[in-house]
């Protein structure tokens, strides 16, 4: 332990002397003189602090960067010009990219992936550095002077999608090789407004099905893309040509389309079903006993045919129909098995 | 002296406890109390209920409970709860009210009147379908119960070809246990009633006609040969009693969805049987469809049918396919939803009654409400998370 010796300078100063007799653990010493500091400062004593306070740092002098090992992007300014620095489509260079960017495995959980000087990974990965918003602002300028303007009467949507309900979609390519022709610009889509068109019930419902996944059902429109012909034009003639046979052939109606099953309806319809006459007859028979009527079953049904004597526009017939081909159409869910409930109780005068 | 004590009291059998509390809570004062209190009410003939006593519970007499319940109705679990709450409460719910109310107003010349219940799984379709019951007996009608459908599916106990259609299995001990179960519910009902018509079961053997009713029945428990037979001839003789105004039929069948799929049931070289070629699936699909009069036909859908994996839906359509709605209907559709926050208090009131809930803190409200939320609204998830409450 720490003695402490006690040495009177003068009157009224006392100092206190710590001296090291042991190998004593530094924390206990420390413990041990800041106890002793507190206990004397609070009687006027003046510790004379022999072991200097480690937290106590000393001045370093730092030595100044180096500015010809500095990179290119730690001499950038804020404001300086992006798209002089990075004008086209490159790999990534660490040295002119001035962001805290990582990239990498990370070796152990509390270490960070690697940074950006000389990491490969960087490189491996496509960069959309050559397209910020101000690459894009440059560009469109330049092009600006080769485009017309765009007429205001065509700005409102609406008038637009009237008089122009066929809209063709191509791209070109401009890139700096060998050749100017680029195999994506074949390329032609063609999207078709199909309300300016005429269809009725069964035709839509053909549409549809010869469509298939080429048409947005809800917003009637038609997407028609083609690449298999190695030329712009061929291509765009195919997707209107392909247009017109969709349509012609969905005005048309073959024989066998009668003969659809239940199972092929695009809609529930409920005239064509056995549904309809259980239904009648039900009615019928309901009809019967209220008029007091008293028959016996089995005469009641070979007697009179009961889609004779019960007419199917009736109230309750109707809201019927409508409830169950709901319920087939849109599957079952609360409201539509709630309707049937009610026009089964209609039916059954409750 | 303690430690005696001690001993003393950990002895005691752990039923005591209980018995004891429920003893004290039958005394005059308690029974007073009882009729008080919300959650119950001392009406047990559920024809006088009414939508203002939604949301409590009502007692069946146990009478009741061992003739019509007790057999082959109630599962063990449930018969284990009604030994343990030492009485058969039921929740009186909307949907059974609702159907009830339908049922006092019906028109019974018209022909069968279809109800379909569904819901998802535990949300109470059986006890809605008990409490119903309860009203029809009370009504003196005659019950035809089929109390899980899909046990003719599942349970392999006895298959044999149909005399009269070849293409048709039987199943006679499936049979047997129906025509048991239907004697000892309706004895008191049909026991003036005889045969219309004669049967002819084999060459030797057949059943007059006007031999008593429950005299063929009696035959098909004890000649299981024929068992499936006279499931056919009890079903037609209850038409045409109800056709003639003397008995009023309810028909119960619980998972209807099971008609429409395939069985597990083997016969020699036919190993896969479609719910279709049974016999007594059949014969109730028949009596379904038939417009009889005097007869209500009260189905449900559970997807307990269901293979493990999908039993996510609870809607007929999902469960019964196309051709089990267009069988059905037309049909009443009643849902049986899970519990509301009414239903939740007072559910919870009753197992805190009945000390099913002890713990001090899950009395309190925060208490309730932690339970309400783990229990999801659903009953029998009430019911598991209170057992270690």
């Amino acid at each position: 332990m720490a003695s402490r010796r006690l040495v009177q300078l003068s009157n009224e100063h006392w100092i206190v002397l710590n001296i090291k007799r042991s190998t004593v653990h530094h924390l206990q010493r420390c413990c041990v003189h800041s106890r002793i500091k507190e206990d004397l400062e609070d009687e006027n004593f003046k510790v004379l602090n022999i072991l200097r306070d480690k937290d106590v740092k000393r001045f370093k002098w730092e030595k100044p960067p180096d500015v010809r090992t500095l990179s290119r992007a730690d001499c950038m300014k804020t404001d300086m010009n992006w798209t002089s620095v990075w004008p086209t489509k490159a790999p990534f260079r660490w040295g002119s990219v001035p962001l805290p960017i990582r990239q990498g495995y990370r070796k152990k959980e509390y270490k960070l992936s690697a940074g950006k000087y000389g990491n490969a990974e960087l490189v491996k990965i496509p960069n959309f550095l050559h397209l910020t918003p101000p690459h894009i602002k440059t560009h469109c300028q330049a092009i600006k002077k080769f485009c017309t303007e765009f007429p205001s009467e065509l700005k409102n949507r609406e008038i637009r999608k009237a008089n122009f309900p066929l809209e063709v979609i191509t791209s070109d390519y401009v890139t700096c090789g060998t050749s100017i022709r680029d195999p994506r610009s074949r390329e032609v889509t063609v999207n078709v407004d199909l309300s300016v068109l005429k269809f009725d019930e069964h035709s839509v419902t053909k549409i549809k099905k010869l469509a298939g996944d080429k048409m947005d059902e809800k917003a009637m429109t038609l997407q028609l893309k083609s690449d298999r012909c190695p030329v712009r034009k061929q291509n765009f003639d195919f997707n209107v040509y392909t247009l017109t046979a969709l349509y012609y052939e969905s005005q048309e109606k073959e024989d066998w389309e009668d003969e659809m099953e239940e199972s092929d309806w695009v809609k529930y319809q409920w005239d064509k079903t056995q549904s309809k006459k259980k239904i009648l007859k039900l009615k019928h028979r309901i009809q019967q006993i209220n008029s007091g009527e008293k028959t016996d079953l089995a005469s009641s049904v070979s007697k009179s045919d009961p889609s004779v004597s019960v007419v199917d526009t009736e109230d309750d017939i109707q809201s019927y129909k409508s409830a169950f081909s709901n319920l087939k159409d849109e599957g079952d869910s609360r409201e539509t098995l709630n309707a049937y409930k009610q026009s089964v109780l209609k039916l059954l005068k409750l | 002296m303690a430690s005696v004590i001690y001993r003393i009291v950990s002895k005691q059998p752990s039923g005591y406890c209980i018995n004891s509390s429920l003893l004290r809570s039958s005394s005059s004062l308690k029974c007073w109390q009882r009729c008080v209190t919300t959650f119950r009410t001392e009406i047990s003939d559920p024809s006088e209920h009414s939508f203002d006593h939604e949301g409590q519970f009502y007692t069946i007499p146990k009478k009741d409970v061992q003739k019509i319940f007790m057999l082959n109705w109630m599962s063990p679990h449930e018969k284990n709860m009604n030994k343990m709450f030492q009485e058969f409460s039921i929740l009186i719910r909307r949907p059974a009210l609702e159907v009830m109310d339908i049922l006092k107003r019906l028109n019974y010349n018209y022909p069968l009147t279809r109800f379909l219940l569904y819901g998802e799984m535990n949300a109470g379709k059986k006890f809605t379908m008990t409490h119903i019951m309860h009203y029809c007996r009370s009504q003196n009608w005659v019950l035809l119960t089929v109390p899980w459908a899909n046990e003719w599916n599942c349970k392999r106990l006895d298959v044999s070809f149909n005399h009269h259609k070849e293409s048709l299995f039987d199943l006679p001990v499936h049979s047997k246990i129906l025509l048991e179960d239907f004697l000892l519910k309706n004895m008191s009902l049909i026991k003036e009633f005889t045969t219309s018509t004669t049967y002819e079961f084999s060459e030797h053997e057949a059943s007059e006609q006007g031999i008593p009713l429950t005299d063929l029945i009696s035959f098909g428990i004890t000649r299981m040969k024929f068992a499936n037979d006279v499931v056919g001839a009890l079903l037609k003789e209850l038409q045409i009693l109800a056709n003639n105004d003397k008995i009023k039929l309810l028909v119960t069948i619980r998972g209807i969805n099971s008609f429409w799929r395939k069985t597990g049931q083997k016969k020699e070289k036919v190993q896969e049987i479609h719910a279709q070629q049974l016999t007594l699936v059949n014969q109730f699909m028949e009596l379904l469809q038939s417009d009889t009069k005097n007869a209500v036909a009260m189905c449900s859908t559970e997807s307990w049918v269901n293979d493990v994996t999908d039993r996510k839906s609870y809607l007929p359509t999902e469960l019964m396919g196309k051709e089990g709605v267009d069988f059905l209907e037309p049909f009443l559709p009643i849902e049986v939803p899970k519990y509301g926050n009414a239903e939740l208090q007072s559910v919870m009131d009753y197992y805190i009654d009945r000390r099913w809930i002890q713990a001090p803190e899950a009395k309190t409200l925060d208490g309730r409400a932690q339970i309400k939320f783990l229990s999801g609204h659903n009953p029998y998830q009430l019911y598991r998370v209170c057992v270690p409450l």
